[in-house]
């Protein structure tokens, strides 16, 4: 019996010792990989952000304000203030899986206001706004994608009509532009609409309808579901 | 100098207008909003500097200097930094303004193509400073980039090149207005030597080729300047 006692003895003791050690390594083990994920996953999100920023743009703004501050200055408070709401918006506000339609027909605004600065005597900007209610939520940055790209392959002298419509929670965008068929390939055409095609997937799902038509002018029509 | 602004957006041709103006003897001659418009201009007129963006709306501003014959000194303009390393590649492109830009920046872009005219007016006259001078009834070809350096001594001048050595009478005050400013400097009331033959200099003295000159206290510091010593 007492022989049968230490036996247990002698073998048991090291056998969760052991164990203890095992699991305690596996638990260190453990706790970085969640770390490593963690980590992982916050870069994602930077990247995502930074993508969400485009620096050209923010950059001749700023330039922008700055000829302002030169030669017009009672302006400058006022585009100070729009560029920071701007930037309020892709930095903070966008972070949300949808966000109010105002805030986002605000960012749009901002950015056609500065658009038209920049371009003045270079392109001529029509933007159309018809909402029968502003009580809906949108996934954030969506429509300026499509503006984006109608500003950088319009050509010289090109007209711009954006014709922007919510009725009864449905959306519709409409955006033409002229284009030079020679210069801009197929290609590069892709890369901002395909992403945006990508997130209405993602996010609409069936809800949406996106129609891009490339004859003599560029046109790109978007149909969301925002109920 | 005149110059010219290719650059489709008008806050950033502010911008470039408001400098210009600034600085004396810049005079903006035409405004252009697309490398087409600006491309018949220099083909019959001829500018000193071009403000060119990169990023024009119908041709890029790089490709565009490409097909100007004999282009004109180029300060490139754009929001775009990364465009940096490739744009030196072209000579013609003396700087490049990332906007917005500060007006002390403009002025350093300018004073960048002021610099190169210098230099290119020095290679040109590199051929042409020859002269002749009379001694002893005998015309001395001199030519004065091999001039070592000028010795004054009461009423005679000694001129020493790296052929030969002249001495008649002249004073250092006549030769001063002769040599070309940026390579000659006078080092002290009886010297003025050729900077590009300097070997060493050491406390007061200096060498030129092996000759030991004298400096004189008033003149170091132009002297050291002019080497860019500091």
């Amino acid at each position: 019996m007492n022989c049968l006692s230490e036996y247990l003895w002698q073998s048991l003791v090291p056998l969760i010792f052991f164990s203890f050690i095992w699991m305690l390594y596996r638990y260190i083990d453990k706790q970085e990989e969640v770390e490593r994920v963690k980590k992982e996953h916050a870069e994602m999100e930077l990247k995502f952000l930074k993508s969400q920023i485009n620096p050209h743009v923010l950059f001749n703004n700023l330039n922008t304000i700055y000829s302002y501050s030169l030669e017009k200055p009672s302006e400058v408070p006022d585009m100070i203030l729009m560029l920071s709401d701007n930037l309020k918006h892709v930095l903070y506000e966008s972070n949300s899986k949808t966000i109010a339609l105002e805030k986002e027909l605000q960012f749009l605004k901002n950015y056609i206001k500065f658009q038209k600065i920049r371009t003045e005597g270079v392109k001529h900007i029509n933007y159309t706004v018809e909402i029968d209610s502003n009580q809906h939520q949108i996934a954030p940055l969506l429509l300026i994608t499509i503006l984006e790209n109608a500003f950088k392959h319009s050509t010289l002298n090109s007209d711009i009509n954006i014709v922007l419509k919510v009725n009864n929670g449905t959306l519709e965008c409409t955006c033409k532009n002229d284009y030079d068929k020679g210069v801009v390939s197929t290609q590069d055409f892709k890369i901002g609409l395909q992403n945006l095609e990508k997130r209405l997937q993602l996010i609409y799902k069936d809800n949406y309808q996106l129609n891009i038509s490339r004859t003599d002018t560029f046109i790109v029509y978007l149909k969301l579901n925002l109920l | 100098m005149n110059c010219i602004i290719i650059e489709d957006e008008i806050p950033a041709q502010i911008i470039l207008k408001n400098y210009i103006a600034k600085i004396p003897n810049l005079e903006l001659v035409d405004t252009f909003k697309a490398a087409i418009e600006a491309n018949s201009f220099l083909n019959s007129n001829t500018v000193d500097i071009v403000f060119l963006d990169i990023n024009l709306p119908d041709i890029s501003g790089i490709d565009f200097i490409k097909t100007i014959k004999n282009p004109p000194a180029i300060i490139m303009t754009t929001a775009y930094p990364d465009y940096a390393v490739s744009s030196f590649e072209l000579e013609t492109i003396v700087d490049y303004l990332v906007k917005p830009f500060s007006f002390d920046r403009f002025l350093r872009a300018i004073n960048k193509v002021k610099a190169r005219s210098i230099q290119d007016l020095n290679a040109l006259e590199d051929d042409a400073d020859i002269l002749f001078l009379n001694v002893d009834k005998t015309h001395h070809k001199i030519i004065l980039n091999d001039i070592l350096y000028l010795e004054s001594d009461r009423n005679y001048v000694t001129i020493v090149t790296k052929t030969q050595k002249l001495s008649y009478i002249d004073s250092l005050k006549n030769w001063r207005s002769k040599l070309p400013i940026n390579t000659f400097v006078q080092v002290h009331k009886s010297y003025i030597i050729n900077s590009k033959y300097v070997d060493k200099i050491t406390g007061n003295e200096l060498y030129v080729q092996g000759n030991r000159i004298p400096i004189g206290r008033t003149y170091k510091q132009e002297l050291l300047a002019q080497l860019k010593i500091t």
